[in-house]
């Protein structure tokens, strides 16, 4: 998840119940972008790292 | 007797002794918030029959003898807890004509007391924004400097009492909500323990997260109120006020004092600390590794929850009415204009953080589990944590604040919504502009006691609270 292309912004509008003019939507994905940039961090976080337990979860068909 | 600047208690005094009457004080702070609303845009409305008819109960109750703490003080709700028959508005086009047929819980406690309501606070839209610019009924202005934000959500709220609109507020915190607020307008901000206070009635934004509080002048202030909001049952948070502070451990976290801090900011803070250690405090510094990614589980859980809480606001049965044949094509006009642009970006965020089968929102649960554990460590050696509330002072209104750097402020308060602590934010100090500087106390769960403790011995020690603010004098002439 680096960036929004413009399938995973019609997904998310669609499941937000939004409309957005196109330059809504252009400036808005730039944003996401960028905040998920500060978010993807947490992908280095070891919650094993000092004997805590990963919670396993379930796979769940689609 | 200049009645706004005495503290709540002195007020009680006042009112028990008839040295003024709850109509007149009433009177008094309506004719403030009257007169400086036009110039600082604090309510969404001001509430003059409530007010002079809860005055006028309150009297009744001062007469007969039966007075409590909060009996015929004048105070103000932020717009985000519920009011029977007045409108509440989260700060939204969605809501704009939304009148809620009862009271949050917290409202019922302040009625119990016989309180009288002034008004209702601006806020950012929702709760969610740290400026008050993202409000639907407009910013509002800094009392301490016009041009500038009061900070956000609670910032109507932090106006209101730094202008002596009223006696105390209440807001809500999810990620900052009072304590910043309270930070740039120079005022003291209490975020109680998670769940210590009702959330019955509050909008809620981010429900692991939300907390409701009180934003006054004083420590002493935030403990009257938050003792009238536990129903006099579930233990005091005023019982340690007064007392010295002699003997305590204070510890201050590395990651809390980086170079991302402002120097001004970090020397105020680290000279009230100072201020303590000369008291008797034992100061020790400590390492939180985790608080590097309190800003990434911050917003997953959070923007995940709103997606989930104003799921509800499709116009169909609370909310602005869209328009349309289809019910979906209704439910998406009244959203798409009911909802302001920072709720579209929360709500469109957290939509992407429910989309993949939960990772990040386990990923997040997880740091929020070690970060319980790293200040439950830190708790073992220290009484309390300080930190900078904010790493900047009041921007100015309109200011374009890079949207990373804003976002990634969270790190300064929401590890204490992350980990439920309670903690408070009090003046310590001003910057080269005379704007006011902030510092958190943190403090174990529960115990409010302790950090207003420390909180109320640094006003008296410092003594920084200059009231009123000369801005909000001037604006009244």
């Amino acid at each position: 998840m680096s960036g929004i292309d413009k399938h995973t912004f019609a997904r998310l509008s669609e499941l937000s119940k939004l409309n957005f003019t196109e330059s809504e939507e252009e400036k808005l994905a730039g944003e996401l972008g960028a905040l998920i940039s500060i978010i993807e961090k947490i992908k280095k976080f070891d919650e094993t790292a000092d004997g805590g337990v990963r919670r396993i979860i379930p796979k769940v068909a689609d | 007797m200049d009645v706004i600047k005495l503290t709540l208690k002195q007020l009680r005094a006042a009112l028990d002794k008839r040295l003024i009457g709850a109509g007149e004080l009433t009177r008094e702070y309506l004719n403030r918030a009257k007169t400086l609303n036009p110039e600082l845009n604090a309510f969404i409305s001001v509430t003059e029959e409530e007010a002079l008819a809860n005055a006028e109960t309150a009297q009744k109750i001062i007469n007969s003898g039966e007075s409590r703490a909060l009996t015929g003080i004048p105070a103000a709700i932020k717009d985000n807890i519920c009011t029977d028959g007045i409108k509440t508005t989260c700060g939204s086009k969605m809501l704009e004509n939304f009148t809620p047929s009862r009271d949050a819980e917290v409202v019922k406690l302040l009625k119990e007391q016989g309180y009288a309501l002034i008004g209702k606070t601006n806020l950012d839209e929702f709760a969610m924004g740290k400026s008050n610019e993202t409000s639907a009924f407009g910013a509002v202005r800094n009392p301490i400097a016009p041009e500038r934000v009061p900070g956000g959500s609670s910032g109507g709220s932090a106006a209101a009492v730094a202008s002596s609109c009223c006696a105390f507020a209440l807001g809500t915190d999810t990620g900052a909500s009072i304590r910043q607020p309270a930070s740039f307008c120079g005022i003291t901000g209490l975020k109680p323990t998670y769940g210590r206070i009702s959330r019955t009635g509050i909008t809620e934004f981010s429900k692991s997260f939300d907390v409701v509080g009180p934003l006054a002048k004083r420590a002493e202030d935030c403990g009257v109120v938050v003792d009238a909001l536990l129903g006099g049952s579930r233990g005091s948070c005023s019982a340690k006020i007064g007392k010295g502070v002699s003997g305590l451990t204070v510890a201050t976290p590395k990651e809390l004092f980086s170079d991302d801090v402002n120097g001004e900011i970090r020397e105020a803070v680290l000279n009230a600390a100072k201020a303590l250690e000369k008291n008797g405090v034992k100061l020790t510094e400590v390492s939180i590794p985790s608080l590097s990614y309190v800003v990434a589980a911050f917003l997953i859980i959070s923007c995940a929850e709103a997606v989930s809480a104003l799921s509800r606001f499709d116009g169909e049965e609370y909310g602005l009415r869209g328009s349309g044949g289809a019910r979906d094509e209704r439910i998406r006009d009244s959203r798409t204009r009911g909802f302001g642009d920072e709720v579209k970006r929360r709500l469109m965020l957290g939509g992407i953080m429910l989309s993949d089968g939960g990772v990040y929102f386990q990923k997040a649960l997880a740091v929020k589990r070690r970060l319980i554990r790293e200040f439950n460590g830190v708790f073992e050696k220290a009484d309390a944590i300080v930190s900078p509330t904010f790493p900047r002072t009041a921007f100015k209104i309109g200011e374009k604040i890079d949207l990373m750097k804003n976002y990634s402020s969270s790190m300064y308060t929401a590890f204490a919504n992350i980990t439920g602590l309670p903690c408070v934010s009090v003046p310590c100090g001003k910057d080269k502009d005379g704007l006011p500087i902030g510092m958190s106390i943190t403090g174990r769960e529960f115990d409010e006691a302790r950090i207003l403790q420390i909180a109320d011995f640094l006003e008296r020690e410092t003594g920084v609270w200059d009231c009123p603010p000369s801005a909000a004098e001037t604006l009244l002439k």
